[in-house]
């Protein structure tokens, strides 16, 4: 009989899954050829199927409601099945009240709000620090998104590094999505770069604004479609380009992973200014088809990306235009882009479970 | 820090990003010519000084966060000259390590008490990279981890020369029971610069950390009453409590002194006078000439050179709270005894507070 865990669905009831809610359904995934799992949220239980009907269908609303109404009264809630505390509970993110079960590991994905609480708001940062002394000490083990977030958190908390471990997660695009691609007419965008960032400090999507005035940009013939919000921010930002260079971006907005994996499959590379990730998914999802990344020197990037990347100071505009012109080198974007599928294939279910399976004590 | 080398300085990243920075790494004129709360400023001078006096080059780093390990940290080392010291300028929200450097500490905004509590709720979350910083400039942050007390080693440093500001501003204290903003506007539209000073006055500079100490308002209330019923005792100066934000005006600054007045439930007279005077800025050091400079233990000393501390004829630290901390530091900074007075509480009326909820 294979070994019982108890996952903290709590990520999944978002509505829209990006992020951590993504990390976590593949986390189930990953670990669900090997483990007999149980979900819950909080001290309860969900039930099963509920779980394994929203990761078909990709999104927390179903899960919500199903949660709902189970729960429409108080003696429904009563009845609620409790977590069985005999089985190891595995925390995808943040552990709100520790000592639910006896064996307890949660998820570190980056110490921003800790280093960088000026990015964040007031909120978010007690959501994420409020917990995170109690939650360590009563973790067996604190997983990280990478080495990169396990060496910053042990830099502040030097006592929890002997129970630190390095989970990576990976990039799982639909079967069906290349097949879907072929039917698809050609996109019409010329050349163009996809762009991961918004406006908001942390992103630093303004170093790309920045660029976009400069002579050796404008020249190009290149366009960046950033995939994220344009917000507010973004227009003020814009507001102050001129015509030519507010021409050559545009904003997608929130999209479908379908048009996501169709922008990335076509576009030249992924630029990704951020100043600071605790892993980087979107690169790996670039590098997983085939595309070069143009990424920050900073946090993750370069442990994540490795070979199939070209970095730079993400303060310096000069190193993001030098960086820039080497990537326009079509040998160079070849070279870089034979590393990325390798690259991306170095994150796979069996390296986001191994760890997990190792705390178990299940041969992988 | 050890002279003659090179020393990489970090800021609040928040004051930075309406810059446009060359690099991550980025020489001083670019903070020299930025807009910059007034503390930040005087403490990067500070900083500056007192390397130059050490001949030790100063690079700032923008985000020393991202470069903890790996290739960004092999570049970071790679550019930053052999930097073996790190000094993280902190408002409390934040304190940035770059691991396998000396890190030292310099928290500026000494007491401003949000600011303060914050570094407090730091120091709860991860006491051990407090516990490890090589030293803190100008603070005396102590704490207990398990059976342990840590007290980052001090490190001293002031200006010679009080660093010239805006020309300070006097204005009258003025007393309206139960309308203190109408007072603050009042006493504000009366400001006036250079305002002569019949003798050498008492100086007391505020924060809203002295004003949070009941006990020390209680008895500095006292005062105030004193010097306006009887202006031979005078004249009072006293010094507006920078505040927690931006748009904060002098009229603002006096209401948070007279607020603090009306709770410490000393009677004061519904009188206007000029031998009780709030200072906004710095005062000029020679209208200080043989003045009587009272320091609470929340005061920021380092923002009065030492040009200030010899033109007083005397100087007391005070406070109600525990004063070892500072005072030895205070000692160890200005190179003498400094007289400590603690304020025993139990004066005037009792402090009283209430949930949310009644």
């Amino acid at each position: 009989m294979k070994p019982a865990l108890t996952i903290d669905i709590t990520p999944l009831l978002e509505s829209q899954w990006t992020g951590i809610p993504v990390f976590t359904r593949r986390l189930v995934q990953a670990l669900d050829p090997h483990l007999r799992l149980h979900f819950c949220q909080g001290p309860n239980g969900v039930p099963e199927e509920a779980v394994r009907q929203a990761i078909r269908i990709g999104t927390g609303t179903y899960l919500r409601d199903a949660i709902h109404t189970e729960v429409e009264s108080v003696q429904q809630e009563a009845r609620r099945p409790a977590i069985d505390p005999a089985i190891p509970l595995l925390y995808p993110s943040v552990k709100p009240s520790p000592g639910a079960v006896a064996r307890e590991a949660s998820t570190i994905h980056d110490i921003s709000t800790l280093v960088m609480p000026d990015t964040h708001v007031p909120e978010n940062v007690a959501f994420h620090l409020d917990p995170l002394r109690d939650q360590m000490a009563s973790d067996e083990v604190v997983f990280c998104c990478s080495e990169a977030t396990q060496e910053a958190l042990c830099a502040y908390v030097p006592w929890v590094r002997p129970k630190t471990r390095v989970m990576y997660q990976y990039v799982d695009w639909p079967e069906g999505f290349e097949a879907m691609d072929r039917n698809q007419p050609a996109i019409r965008l010329g050349r163009y770069a996809v762009v991961i960032g918004t406006v908001e400090p942390r992103k630093n999507l303004r170093l790309l604004l920045r660029a976009l005035e400069e002579p050796s940009v404008a020249a190009a013939d290149l366009h960046f479609v950033v995939i994220g919000a344009r917000g507010w921010m973004a227009d003020q930002a814009l507001a102050q380009l001129s015509p030519q260079a507010q021409a050559r971006i545009s904003f997608t907005g929130f999209i479908s992973e379908f048009a996501k994996y169709r922008l990335l499959r076509h576009a030249e590379f992924l630029v990704y200014p951020s100043v600071y990730e605790g892993f980087g998914i979107p690169a790996v999802e670039a590098m997983s088809l085939g595309k070069p990344v143009l990424a920050s020197l900073s946090s993750s990037f370069p442990e994540v990306i490795g070979p199939a990347g070209l970095f730079f100071d993400p303060f310096s505009i000069d190193g993001f235009l030098a960086a820039l012109e080497e990537m326009a080198n079509p040998a160079l974007q070849a070279e870089l882009a034979a590393h990325a599928v390798p690259q991306a294939s170095r994150f796979n279910a069996a390296v986001m479970a191994a760890p997990v399976l190792e705390w178990l004590g299940v041969p992988g | 820090m050890s002279g003659g080398s090179v020393l990489l300085v970090s800021v609040p990243a928040v004051h930075l990003s309406g810059l446009d920075l060359p690099g991550s790494l980025y020489p001083w004129r670019c903070l020299r010519d930025a807009v910059l709360p007034p503390d930040l400023r005087l403490a990067l001078l500070l900083v500056m000084q007192s390397a130059e006096a050490q001949q030790t080059e100063i690079r700032f780093v923008a985000r020393p966060e991202i470069f903890t390990h790996g290739a960004a940290r092999d570049w970071l080392d790679a550019q930053s000259g052999g930097a073996q010291d790190h000094l993280a300028l902190t408002d409390g929200n934040t304190l940035r390590l770059i691991p396998g450097l000396r890190n030292h500490m310099f928290f500026f905004p000494r007491g401003m008490t949000s600011r303060e509590g914050a570094l407090n709720r730091l120091v709860r979350l991860v006491p051990e990279a407090f516990a490890g910083l090589a030293s803190q400039v100008n603070g005396t942050l102590t704490f207990r981890l398990g059976s342990r007390w840590i007290r980052p080693p001090m490190l001293p440093l002031g200006f010679a020369v009080t660093p010239v500001g805006e020309p300070a501003q006097y204005t009258p204290f003025v007393w309206l029971p139960g309308n203190h903003g109408y007072a603050g506007v009042l006493s504000a539209k009366e400001a006036m610069e250079g305002v002569p000073l019949p003798k050498p006055p008492h100086y007391v500079p505020l924060t809203l950390g002295a004003l949070s100490d009941h006990p020390f308002v209680v008895e500095l209330a006292r005062q105030v009453r004193e010097v306006v019923l009887d202006p031979a005792k005078g004249p009072l100066l006293i010094g507006l409590p920078a505040l927690d934000r931006d748009d904060a005006a002098t009229k603002d600054q006096v209401e948070a002194v007279l607020e603090a007045f009306s709770r410490s439930g000393i009677a004061l007279p519904r009188l206007s006078s000029w031998a009780v005077r709030f200072v906004a800025g710095m005062p000029d050091p020679a209208a200080l000439a043989g003045a009587r400079l009272t320091l609470h233990a929340h005061v920021p000393f380092w923002h009065f050179g030492r040009d200030i501390f010899d033109a007083v004829g005397e100087v007391t630290l005070t406070g109600s709270g525990s004063l070892s901390g500072p005072a030895s530091l205070f000692s160890t900074w200005l190179g003498r005894a400094v007289p400590v007075r603690r304020i025993r509480p139990q004066l005037g009326l009792l402090p009283v507070t209430t949930g949310q909820v009644p």
